[in-house]
């Protein structure tokens, strides 16, 4: 059973009741995120993210997580485009108790100043392990060339920006962000409606709204860009257009990218891993922001398979347009089936789905509303939307010792 | 929940968490062998192996194993350890019998020589992969000083020398050494019908020849000294340290919380020291 209401101050209440668990998972999503950091300061949301999970409402840091861990709370923050996340998974008898520790802490949080260097050093060292992580390097910067500021940013922000942030910027961004409209609580897992609903209303009854309207975006970057950096592999990363979740042709899109990259069977694994030996990993999903989306593929191979293995995935991407087979669907639909019902079982992915869902589509998707979505799609109609929305045009972004060469059309895009 | 066991003449032990109410069930091959079964020169064939589990036997081709897998909607992988390795995959309950038969199949795979070399370039480019990517290497290098030379130092992975040197034969051979029956258990969790599961596992594993496993199990004399390792390239740094009384698991393991006990042990600075979490220096150390 699902339940969705906006309360009188704007914070949105979404709930999955699931009898069948003897767990419950949770998120406060917070309406901030990076989209709101200013371009000297980007870092901001993430920084007053991990400042707000230092202690509140009678709390002090090392309490909050010793009582959350006596509850058996399986607790995370993080902060990402739209939101600021704090949640958790827990045995379901403790979730009330767990809901009521983060919302007088966060809701009312000390930001104690004692520790904005302790914090602005977490902050630092997630930056500086991007450094590290490549496949990481890469996909941020397709996703900033592809998406633009600020939706494009990496949440963690920059170097500059969080040695520059003071505890004034922490306190003014908590203050602007940390409110209840359009805050999302969603809860998955065994509880029940009415108590949740009687017992979030008492919590959050005396938090005062304020609109955070959505920033406008700036334009992107297309074509191909190379970071050079000495590593055995060559990072290779494609982006194209792609129908935004929510949209009327998102499952079309979606089956034909589940075509192209789901599964062991998918035309990216075969072609590129199963019969060529070119790589480990490669892979291509879907991914949107509020008003637009798009195809992010990804392959990491040796500098000397970097150029083939990114010429058999564009060659694979383009191959959609001449459309999909019967089975390659059938069997697409039966991992989306299991999917589903997988998702059942999991009260932490469960909670996701509903702030997702939420977010993008202000309603939430019933199970068997997306069974029907599923159902209802063809091999007509999937090739249909290819025809007339051909892969491309791709954006590459490759990391690794050498640049390769891209067709004309994507270099001079 | 229901635990229900059952073993097979030639040995193979199959076990069960029966759970009527859910709505899945996972289905796997636990293999007693890893990369402490191997010697020196053969380093990573057991996660080579693992691979090549999935390029098809008498009655599939690659292509089949990784069709029907999709075909049955299943969330399946493998993995290699230092003292095991599994294979598993998770089902809606009415696919029990295809995917039981299929992962039996896979159990005794034919490592034709072609597929076997393109998968060897996978395998490479794994390695790889997890040398550009700290802190990867350091878990290695953290068990290989902590145990010296006792087996449960040595690599999963091995290197691109080793992987590069190992041929078809080598594989098969280490199969038939490490692959019996009765270093092995089926095991299944979820919405299983375990009669059926014990009928079907009967019928396609009954026949597999049991034969004896050895497994070097002498005492470790473990290394307590700093080591450290460091790539230029790295911006971050972590360090690792051992128990002497513990599995290093265990320790490796919490580095990446802020568990109570870990913040009494080390001091909340530490944990925030660590928690950037790229490595370039892994270590063990007396103090601990």
């Amino acid at each position: 059973m699902i339940h969705h209401e906006v309360l009188p101050n704007g914070l949105i209440l979404v709930a999955q009741v699931m009898p069948w668990l003897q767990s419950a998972a949770f998120t406060l999503a917070f309406p901030s995120g990076c989209r709101f950091d200013p371009a000297d300061r980007q870092g901001l949301s993430n920084f007053t993210c991990e400042m707000a999970f230092r202690g509140g409402g009678g709390y002090s840091s090392r309490e909050l997580v010793e009582e959350l861990e006596a509850l058996g709370c399986d607790y995370y923050s993080s902060s990402g485009i739209y939101h600021s996340f704090f949640g958790g998974a827990l045995p379901a008898e403790n979730l009330y108790a767990s809901l009521e520790m983060y919302v007088k802490s966060i809701g009312h949080a000390d930001l104690p100043v004692d520790q904005l260097e302790d914090g602005r050093n977490v902050c630092i060292r997630e930056i500086e392990g991007l450094d590290d992580d490549l496949v990481g390097r890469t996909m941020l910067a397709l996703r900033s060339r592809y998406y633009g500021q600020p939706f494009g940013r990496n949440a963690d922000g920059d170097m500059l920006g969080i040695q520059s942030i003071n505890e004034q910027d922490i306190r003014d961004y908590y203050q602007n962000f940390y409110q209840p409209d359009g805050m999302i609580i969603a809860v998955a897992g065994q509880c029940d409606w009415q108590k949740l609903k009687a017992h979030v209303l008492k919590l959050t009854e005396h938090w005062a709204a304020r609109a955070t309207p959505m920033p406008n975006a700036s334009g992107q970057q297309n074509g191909y860009h190379h970071i050079d950096h000495s590593s055995n592999q060559t990072h290779i990363g494609i982006a194209w257009p792609a129908a935004a979740f929510g949209s009327d042709e998102y499952y079309l899109n979606r089956a034909a990218i589940g075509v192209l990259s789901d599964g062991m069977s998918s035309r990216l694994f075969s072609e590129v891993r199963e019969k060529r030996g070119l790589c480990y990993s490669v892979s291509a999903s879907c991914h949107s922001i509020h008003n637009r989306g798009g195809v992010f593929a990804y392959s990491g191979t040796t500098t000397d398979s970097a150029q083939e293995t990114l010429n058999v995935i564009l060659a694979e991407a383009r191959k959609l347009s001449e459309g999909i087979e019967p089975q390659e669907l059938d069997r697409l639909k039966v991992q989306f089936r299991s999917n589903l019902i997988m998702q059942q079982e999991s009260c932490r992915s469960r909670v996701s789905s509903l702030v997702s869902d939420v977010f993008y589509l202000n309603r939430i998707r019933t199970l068997d509303e997306i069974n029907d979505r599923i159902n209802a799609l063809t091999v007509e109609s999937v090739n249909a939307f290819l025809e007339s929305n051909p892969p491309g045009p791709f954006d590459v972004v490759t990391l690794g010792e050498k640049a390769l060469e891209v067709e004309r059309e994507i270099s001079h895009s | 929940m229901k635990y229900r066991t059952h073993k097979l003449e030639n040995g193979l032990t199959i076990l069960a968490e029966v759970n009527d109410s859910a709505y899945f069930a996972g289905y796997g091959f636990f293999v007693r062998t890893g990369a402490r079964d191997e010697s020196p020169e053969i380093a990573g064939v057991s996660h080579f192996l693992e691979h090549m589990v999935f390029k098809g036997t008498e009655r599939r081709t690659a292509e089949q194993v990784n069709r029907e897998l999709d075909d049955l909607g299943s969330s399946s992988n493998a993995r290699t350890g230092e003292e095991s390795t599994i294979y598993h995959a998770s089902v809606l309950p009415e696919f029990q019998g295809q995917v039981v038969d299929l992962l039996c199949d896979i159990m005794r795979p034919s490592l034709r020589v072609n597929d076997f070399e393109t998968e060897k370039k996978v395998i490479i480019e794994e390695i790889m992969m997890y040398q550009d990517q700290p802190p990867y290497g350091g878990h290695e290098r953290l068990l290989a000083s902590y145990f010296g030379n006792h087996p449960l130092g040595q690599s999963v992975l091995g290197t691109v020398d080793t992987v590069s040197g190992l041929s078809a034969s080598q594989m098969m051979e280490y199969f038939h050494r490490q692959y019996s029956p009765g270093n092995m258990a089926l095991v299944a969790a979820g919405n299983v019908d375990f009669d059926r599961l014990v009928d079907d596992a009967t019928r396609h594993c009954g026949g597999w020849e049991p034969f004896e496993v050895h497994r070097d199990t002498r005492h470790a004399d473990v290394s307590l000294d700093f080591d450290s390792m460091v790539k230029e390239q790295s911006a971050a740094n972590t360090s690792c340290r051992c128990h002497p009384a513990q599995r290093p698991m265990t320790l490796i393991d919490m580095r990446c919380g802020s568990s109570t006990p870990f913040w009494a042990m080390m001091g909340k600075p530490f944990v925030l020291g660590i928690a950037g979490f790229g490595a370039c220096r892994v270590g063990s150390h007396r103090q601990l």
